[in-house]
């Protein structure tokens, strides 16, 4: 009687759990690693599989949004199988880009839709198991009941997605539900002298589900026509304008 | 040169004789002319799941919720037109939201081409003569004598003593042309097709009731592909309505498949277009295109060494018929220098290409199509941008590395014999990193007038 009552109670124990979605992703296949190594530290190894994230773009790159872009293809190209890129307008992706960022073009699956379809056909990829990841060149306003849907179907399926959102008057995106929100810009370059060196980035993470914001700068090596393969160019420089919100931290990119 | 001569259908063949001596006439065989007739509604089934022939010399296809498979009412035309003319018919094509419309279009219409914007009926029909209507020959004198030419004239008159002089046919025809009435047209059905067909007792009309019925009409279909070992290239589901309409809807697959959970995943998600109005009777669905599946089993090209490659079949397809073939591509590279010419979309079905080159140069991950105008304010000795105007904002820029020259690609147009791009990627001094060109080499008039150009941004 009291084992049947014991198998009864882990019965009851393992339906609470999935109920409470703890089955969706466990262990170390539980992040996306981004190749930023302070970054994957803080976050605890990367970004969330099996969740919404946004990038959102800044300065002359709000719109376009190439920054983010080779944000999300540094993350993607760590990662195997298919990813499933979808837009509402032509897509401008750049194959040889793609390359130079480390993702394969063979390996998107591009899509093109109406605006109207944009959300619910999100929302059904991300439903699907046999993808890595979507991508989504988002066009239209994300309502905080869309972006909880669009997260909620991402948990069901353990397919990770990004949105990524421009914003052509420079104004931040409302509240979402997404798990985070990044915002990927430029930093001002260290060097005075006139030859292309390494690229700073400035990431920010604007706002995380479980944590604080937090910005790092990053000098990006590998400029092609860089002879030198600088690793860690902008160790324990301060950047000119403080950061708005959080600590602040440099680090080095493995990338 | 018949006609040249003065021929017109109608003729007696002694008139015709008289106009040229020679003329070859040939005994018509009207059974002959129909039977070819219905094999070319037969034929068309490529282009939608519902055709009809529309004796003595017409075709009807139902083309609802087709048209994006080909890109487009206007693409699909011209598909269609390409094809047909390819087999020797000389045709008129009339693309309107009735049958009737369509018919009176393509013979009595002013283009040789006709698509009429939804809700345009009858607009588009006004100003045709009422023989369009497909009435017999006394009624359309009768009609003549009495000032009646136009179909706009029958519109705007009472219809009461139009009926009771002519019969009810008249204002039967008006009302299909206009889609007031509507008027359901016998599908051709070919003799070889898979298909299956479910007849309910009592109409049905919700989702669930709809997806059940379609569960079971796949589970036989794949049952009698998988025994054929065929696979299903497109399918076409067939509800007829109540009021005796017909919905069609179209599902195509990049491979041959045979599986009844693809299936029926493809088909249950077009539920959404069909209309059950008051309820739908009768359900069939039919293989309208099917090939031999491959030896190596259910496994696909995308399948290949990844769990989960099934699914992603499956999902391709859905893509492709919830947003259009062309619109679901792949990127693959193609050997041009020329940015925008160096990526080529191809169908997912294709096996993902390696990249055959490795890049040399850098480029951006997203390039502005078309290039966006830009105004260089200053520059060094070398053609280097140094200040320049973009999104309202002077750039100051700190560092440039070019130029690239890309020369333009002689061999495809005259015009690029000379043409020439210099490539710079400039960064401000606020760490933005822009990819400009200045069309022509700086020196030389013929190679470009020397405006630039944003492409991209790193």
């Amino acid at each position: 009687m009291a084992g049947r009552t014991a198998d009864t109670l882990a019965l009851l124990r393992d339906e609470i759990r999935r109920m409470e979605r703890h089955h969706a992703v466990a262990g170390v296949d539980a992040y996306l690693p981004t190749g930023f190594t302070a970054l994957d530290a803080r976050l605890g190894g990367g970004l969330s599989r099996g969740r919404v994230h946004e990038l959102l773009g800044t300065g002359c790159d709000r719109v376009l949004l190439a920054r983010p872009t080779r944000f999300v293809a540094h993350v993607l190209a760590r990662i195997p199988g298919q990813v499933v890129w979808l837009a509402a307008h032509h897509l401008n992706l750049h194959a040889a880009g793609l390359q130079g960022a480390g993702l394969a073009p063979g390996r998107l699956i591009c899509v093109q839709s109406e605006t109207r379809d944009l959300l619910p056909l999100c929302e059904d990829i991300l439903r699907e198991r046999g993808v890595a990841a979507l991508v989504c060149d988002l066009c239209v306003p994300l309502s905080l009941t869309a972006s909880r849907r669009l997260q909620l179907a991402a948990e069901s399926s353990g397919t990770t997605g990004f949105l990524l959102r421009p914003a052509p008057n420079g104004a931040v995106p409302p509240p979402s539900a997404c798990e985070t929100r990044w915002r990927i810009g430029a930093a001002r370059p260290v060097s005075l002298n006139c030859v292309i060196g390494p690229e700073h980035w400035r990431i920010e993470l604007l706002r995380s589900r479980d944590g604080r914001a937090f910005t790092w700068t990053y000098g990006l090596p590998g400029h092609a026509t860089d002879p030198l393969d600088l690793a860690s160019p902008v160790a324990h420089r301060s950047v000119a304008a403080s950061p708005p919100a959080g600590d602040h931290r440099e680090g080095a990119c493995t990338a | 040169m018949a006609r040249q001569s003065g021929v017109r259908p109608g003729m007696t063949l002694a008139h015709a004789r008289s106009l040229i001596a020679d003329l070859a006439a040939f005994e018509g065989n009207r059974e002959a002319d129909e039977a070819a007739l219905e094999r070319l509604a037969a034929w068309c089934l490529w282009l939608c799941p519902l055709t009809s022939a529309d004796p003595p010399d017409g075709v009807w296809c139902d083309t609802s919720g087709c048209a994006h498979l080909y890109g487009g009412e206007d693409a699909m035309l011209a598909v269609v037109r390409e094809r047909l003319e390819a087999l020797g018919y000389h045709i008129r094509l009339a693309l309107a939201d009735t049958p009737g419309a369509a018919h009176a279009l393509a013979r009595f219409g002013r283009e040789r081409d006709t698509l009429v914007p939804s809700r345009g009926t009858a607009a588009a029909l006004d100003p045709l003569p009422v023989a369009a209507l497909r009435l017999p020959t006394e009624t359309c004198e009768g009609l003549i004598r009495l000032g009646f030419t136009r179909i706009g004239d029958l519109r705007r008159t009472a219809r009461a003593p139009l009926t009771r002089r002519f019969g009810d046919l008249l204002m039967h025809r008006l009302d299909e042309a206009l889609g007031v009435r509507p008027e359901p047209i016998r599908p051709v059905i070919p003799l070889d097709a898979i298909r299956a067909q479910r007849q309910m007792v009592e109409p049905i009309g919700t989702a669930e009731a709809l997806a059940v019925v379609i569960a079971e009409l796949v589970d036989e279909i794949s049952e009698i592909l998988h025994q054929r070992g065929q696979g299903a290239r497109q399918l076409d589901l067939v509800c007829e309505r109540v009021d005796g309409t017909l919905q069609p809807v179209r599902v195509g697959t990049a491979s041959p498949v045979d599986q009844p959970a693809h299936l029926r995943r493809l088909l249950q998600e077009r539920i959404a277009v069909i209309e059950p109005g008051f309820g739908i009777e009768v359900m069939t669905l039919t293989v309208s295109h099917h090939e031999a599946r491959q030896t190596t089993g259910d496994q696909t090209v995308l399948g290949r060494g990844q769990a989960g490659g099934g699914d992603l079949a499956c999902l391709v397809d859905r893509l492709c018929n919830r947003v259009g073939a062309s619109r679901v591509f792949r990127l693959t590279p193609r050997a041009s220098q020329i940015p925008e010419r160096a990526q080529a979309q191809s169908p997912v079905t294709q096996e993902a290409a390696e990249p055959t080159s490795t890049f040399s140069f850098v480029r951006p991950i997203r390039l502005l199509d078309p290039p966006k105008p830009l105004r260089v304010e200053a520059g060094t000795e070398s053609g280097a941008p140094q200040r320049f105007v973009w999104d309202g904002r002077t750039h100051r820029v700190r560092g440039a590395d070019g130029p690239e020259r890309i020369q333009g690609e002689w061999w495809l147009s005259d015009s690029e014999f000379h043409a020439a791009r210099d490539y710079w990627i400039t960064e401000t001094e606020d760490g933005e990193r822009f990819w400009l060109y200045r069309q022509g080499d700086g020196t030389h008039s013929w190679t470009g007038d020397g405006a630039w150009f944003l492409h991209g941004l790193f």
